[in-house]
């Protein structure tokens, strides 16, 4: 930071804010609709139960079985598909913050990142493996 | 093995899981720490269970509360990055580690855990900016330095960073036992930034509240496709956490590092206690 002039550093902050407040409303934004999402499932699940007297306590483990279930009309899918919502926010910040870092020409941060959301995708791909 | 879905389970495990969230959320944790204890010892739910709920709502918490700090501009953005290498590296360590280590084991882990992290907290009260901190070669080429507006102090604090290859060991360790046992291991990420790392407390903590999402989310996507996530434990538990954590991210800067510490040291010796003696009993009861 010493030997940068003072120009450059404030035109870093300035970029830098701008990323941390896009980063803020995919979280935001995420964070929201699967919070949505899942109470629309349970008030669906609790309703379903009320009025048909039984609940289907079975629920998908993939991102097929979700979307299969889900137009089987199963309430506990669109739980899940919401709790999967959840579970992106942050892996959609790593990849947003490797464009933000690249536009930046901030190469050493982009590969950094990348790495990040390389092994956030491996880890996906590991639990499907059937850890 | 299923949970009772009761709505009176579902709104008593919501409100338990808003207390776990404020609470989480205030001490810079991903409110795990108390919803791991909360499903288990509490609600008497098996620990794999307990374990996925929480490692959803851990990352609702981060994902919440980070929305709402990074406005405060007290995150320090490239540290989190450069250290979520070690911490995702560590969380699929730790969620391999999970399936196989005893259940009896893993109360344990999780009560030496909540015990080891408390007594750093204790002996080091009030080391809000840190003095005379210079970067090391590493921190140094990956441009770590930074600074933040106190509101409390009303000024522009700079720091530095020193000690950074230790701080990536203590990095992977979290994400380990993160993966490990459900939790935002934000104790072990706040420790390392803290101690090993010397950031100031309040960068340190909403740091590790921007890290533990990702760092959850290496371990969750494991998680949930092994099954260990019922949908009718994890919503409760994510939308309460939430609502806990939103509340409590508006509350944090209009208080002290140390009253933060302060709030932190009894509960979590007393959860630590009660987690050693549910794991010491399971094991030997069988």
């Amino acid at each position: 930071m010493a030997d940068d002039t003072t120009a450059t550093v404030i035109d870093k902050d300035r970029r830098l804010r701008q990323a941390e407040l896009a980063i803020s409303h995919v979280l935001r934004g995420g964070v929201v609709l699967s919070a949505a999402i899942i109470l629309l499932g349970v008030v669906w699940f609790y309703l379903q139960m009320a009025i048909t007297g039984h609940a289907t306590l079975t629920y998908p483990h993939t991102v097929l079985e979700v979307a299969q279930e889900l137009t089987q009309g199963d309430p506990l899918a669109l739980v899940a598909l919401g709790l999967l919502i959840l579970l992106l926010t942050p892996i959609l910040r790593v990849a947003i913050s490797i464009i933000i870092f690249a536009l930046e020409r901030d190469w050493l941060y982009t590969v950094i990142t990348l790495i990040v959301l390389l092994i956030l995708l491996v880890s996906l791909l590991l639990g499907r493996g059937g850890a | 093995m299923a949970a009772p879905p009761h709505l009176l389970f579902f709104l008593l495990v919501l409100t338990a899981s808003i207390a776990a969230g404020l609470i989480g959320s205030l001490v810079g944790l991903g409110g795990g720490v108390f919803v791991v204890p909360l499903l288990t010892l509490v609600f008497g739910l098996p620990l794999h269970e307990a374990i996925g709920a929480s490692i959803i709502s851990v990352i609702a918490t981060s994902s919440g509360a980070a929305a709402a700090y990074l406005r405060d501009h007290i995150t320090n953005m490239r540290v989190g990055m450069f250290l979520e290498i070690a911490t995702t590296l560590g969380a699929i360590t730790g969620a391999f580690l999970t399936a196989i280590a005893p259940t009896g084991l893993l109360f344990l882990i999780f009560g030496l855990v909540l015990a080891v992290s408390a007594a750093p907290l204790i002996m080091r009260f009030g080391e809000e900016l840190p003095q005379g901190v210079k970067n090391d070669r590493w921190a140094e080429r990956l441009s770590l330095a930074s600074s933040y507006r106190d509101e409390r102090l009303g000024r522009t604090i700079p720091y530095q960073v020193t000690h950074v290859p230790l701080g990536v060991v203590m990095m992977y360790v979290a994400g380990t036992i993160s993966g490990l046992l459900g939790i935002g291991s934000g104790t072990f990420k706040v420790l390392a930034m803290d101690t090993a790392m010397r950031l100031p407390v309040k960068v340190s903590t909403t740091t590790s509240n921007f890290m533990i999402g990702v760092t959850a989310a290496a371990s969750a996507g494991i998680y949930f496709e092994r099954g260990d996530i019922n949908p009718v434990v994890a919503a409760p538990v994510a939308l309460g956490v939430l609502a806990g954590a939103t509340i409590g991210a508006r509350t944090l800067t209009r208080l002290s590092n140390r009253s933060i510490r302060k709030l932190f040291v009894p509960i979590l010796i007393f959860i630590a206690l009660s987690m050693l003696i549910r794991g010491a009993s399971i094991l030997m009861g069988s």
